[in-house]
């Protein structure tokens, strides 16, 4: 065994450039796995992150009649005490903010033309604290001065008005009556979501309650969840929050960030359906690619083989030694593959992958929550799986063609050219 | 003898006139929009700069439960029917041979992009039921002699807070008014062109709505026939007869 094992070594440092090239070809496959699933699990969390953070939250809470009618935005169906959803999840460690909303329809004026909008009334003081919209904010957050407002980038780019500018907010009131208003625009949003940027204005409780006749109204409640690494810790603990919200409270439905981005997370399915795909055919290009420098290497050498079972080394550690081989190919193949790939998933996930600079003015950028710089996701289990792949297809692509040079009759193989 | 009753005739015309108050002149109005049953074709033209986008239409409606039943005629929206029942308004679309319901408050938004809403184009409530009324002057409107009326919304669910009305004296149409938002801004102005003698009524039927919160754009709706108070099958408004 350990002759046959030096024997291997030795013609693996004879013949350097079909080593390499086998390794090589090794390495690009598994890099460019590890650098497509990388980004592949960025893009689909960096998305969950933004519907968290700047949209939806963790989970949001509603009455079920709102929830049923929730399309039309309707300025009814309030829930009657947010509080009482703070008591009850206060002490929860992994509740980190909730925070009341109000989402209305309306449209904005600069005189010239009018622009359709969903509108947000905020509670400023507690807003903050669930939604992170302050880090892409230029100008100021609302204070809860009256007729403040924060507009989408896109929105005051299409009215022309910046931070300081004044734009006429129009809207049905909680009775349906029709009132339109000044207000003074204090932020302009520049988030990496795209619809915020389009077509999402923000006005403070204060101002809303008499803009609105909202006389308090809360349609929703927004809670946020400590960030978890793992993406199924997340969801579970935004199934076990929600499970005690509408134990406690029956008359209320809590969506988690999950149910709401069921379209996105099937989306998400397809696309990693045929990532895999994608992926299965670029693993076959390389094994059909390391098959085929083995099989040239095996032929190459037949009258070796034949030299070999000559001085009576049996067929079985004929392909014994081509296993191994293939094994220590496969090793420094694999190995500089799980390098390089980690490497440039180290890049990805420090660095980020600017999202918005390809599609930022496209018409699916509205449709589809990849926003933003996607920072790529490290996936241990693939490293693992794609270090076995790398061995197996080195050790199979030497073992095959070395099993027929094996079979081979001795005075053939030394006559082989 | 003749003086005391020159002086009584005087003291007799000026009671009769103050005798016409707010509400009066709102009943008076709202009369000049009282039926019991509506068939009509109408075309609307909705102007936004020098773009002038034509819509044709025919209106059956009954005043009773607030039923309407617009079928549009013209090419690019050829079949579309939109059935209204209350507070509800159905749109049929053939290429989909689909229904979509459109809610309460987007009734109150334009209707086919114009500046009309749905609920200005249909709705069908009494002007004394949701304002309380004040005579606020008096003012020639396209030579017509006009009581300037100050309409203020009775409760919050009135569709415009604030409107003032230029009604004729004679024959009271209002031949223009402006609506308000509760922050005092001026929302739309509305203005008849035109109007027509049917009965005892004088009734709008080429009317021009202005949006003030959009420039150069305007929607003017002419009512090219109209049968008022005729028999209409009840069947006519249901969801049924909207998918067929």
């Amino acid at each position: 065994m350990g002759t046959i094992f030096k024997i291997a070594l030795r013609n693996i440092l004879r013949h350097k450039r079909r080593t390499v090239s086998s390794a090589v070809v090794i390495a690009v496959g598994i890099t460019f796995y590890l650098y497509m699933d990388g980004i592949m699990l960025g893009m689909d969390r960096g998305g969950i992150d933004n519907v968290i953070e700047l949209s939806f939250s963790a989970i949001t809470v509603r009455t079920k009649a709102y929830e049923s009618d929730k399309e039309a935005y309707p300025l009814k169906h309030g829930i009657e005490n947010v509080s009482a959803i703070r008591q009850r999840l206060s002490g929860d460690p992994r509740v980190i903010g909730i925070t009341p909303r109000t989402q209305f329809l309306g449209e904005l004026s600069n005189y010239e033309k009018t622009v359709p909008i969903v509108g947000i009334a905020v509670d400023p003081s507690t807003d903050t604290a669930v939604f992170k919209l302050k880090r892409f904010m230029e100008g100021e957050y609302l204070s809860g001065k009256s007729n403040e407002i924060v507009l989408g980038r896109k929105l005051a780019e299409d009215l022309g008005v910046d931070v300081g500018g004044f734009i006429t907010l129009y809207a049905l009131t909680k009775y349906d009556s029709r009132n339109a208003d000044e207000f003074r625009v204090v932020g302009v949003l520049h988030t990496t979501d795209p619809g915020l940027n389009q077509s999402t204005v923000l006005i403070s409780y204060a101002t809303a309650d008499e803009f609105l006749d909202l006389e308090g109204l809360v349609t929703e409640a927004a809670v946020a969840l400590e960030r978890r690494v793992n993406l199924k810790d997340m969801i579970a603990d935004a199934g076990e929050v929600k499970d005690r919200i509408v134990t406690s409270f029956p008359d209320l439905s809590a969506t988690t960030f999950m149910e709401h981005s069921a379209a996105f997370l099937e989306l998400a399915k397809g696309k990693r359906a045929f990532g895999v795909v994608f992926l299965c055919i670029l693993l076959l290009i390389a094994g059909i690619g390391i098959f085929n420098t083995v099989l040239m290497s095996v032929y190459e050498r037949i009258r070796e083989v034949g030299v070999l079972r000559a001085h009576g080394m049996p067929p079985s550690h004929v392909m014994l030694m081509f296993a191994m081989e293939g094994v220590v190919t496969g090793i420094v193949g694999s190995l500089l593959g799980l390098l390089l790939g980690g490497l440039i998933t180290w890049y990805l996930a420090v660095k980020g992958f600017a999202v918005d600079a390809i599609y930022s003015d496209s018409s699916i950028a509205g449709d589809l929550p990849y926003w933003g710089t996607i920072h790529a996701e490290w996936n241990i289990p693939a490293f693992v799986a794609m270090f076995i792949f790398g061995v197996l297809v080195a050790v199979l692509a030497g073992v095959i063609p070395a099993r027929k040079a094996a079979e081979i009759a001795v005075t053939d193989a030394l006559r082989f050219v | 003898m003749m003086k005391m009753k020159f002086l009584y005739l005087v003291l007799l015309a000026t009671t009769g006139i103050a005798a016409i108050d707010g509400n009066e002149i709102l009943k008076k109005m709202d009369l000049n929009r009282t039926w019991k049953s509506i068939v009509s074709t109408a075309k609307m033209e909705i102007i936004v700069d020098d773009e002038v986008r034509v819509k044709t239409m025919e209106i059956s409606g009954l005043s009773e439960g607030n039923r309407s039943l617009v079928l549009f005629t013209n090419a690019e929206d050829e079949g579309t029917k939109y059935l209204m029942l209350g507070d509800d308004l159905w749109i049929y679309f053939p290429e989909e041979n689909d229904v979509v319901k459109i809610s309460g408050h987007m009734l109150k938004e334009g209707m086919m992009g114009s500046d009309v809403s749905y609920e200005d184009a249909l709705e069908a409530d009494k002007l004394s039921d949701k304002y309380d009324v004040a005579i606020t002057g008096e003012e020639a409107y396209n030579g017509n002699d006009c009581h300037l009326l100050t309409l203020t919304a009775k409760g919050k669910d009135a569709p415009y807070f604030k409107r003032v009305m230029w009604v004729e004296k004679r024959r009271f149409i209002a031949w223009k008014e402006e609506l308000f938002a509760k922050s005092g801004r001026k929302l739309k102005v509305a203005k008849v062109l035109e109007v027509k003698e049917i009965g005892k009524m004088w009734y709008p039927v080429k009317v021009e709505m202005i949006n003030t919160l959009r420039k150069n754009s305007r929607t003017v709706f002419t009512t090219e026939s109209i049968s008022l108070d005729a028999p209409l099958d009840e069947s006519m408004f249901t969801m049924r007869n909207l998918r067929r």
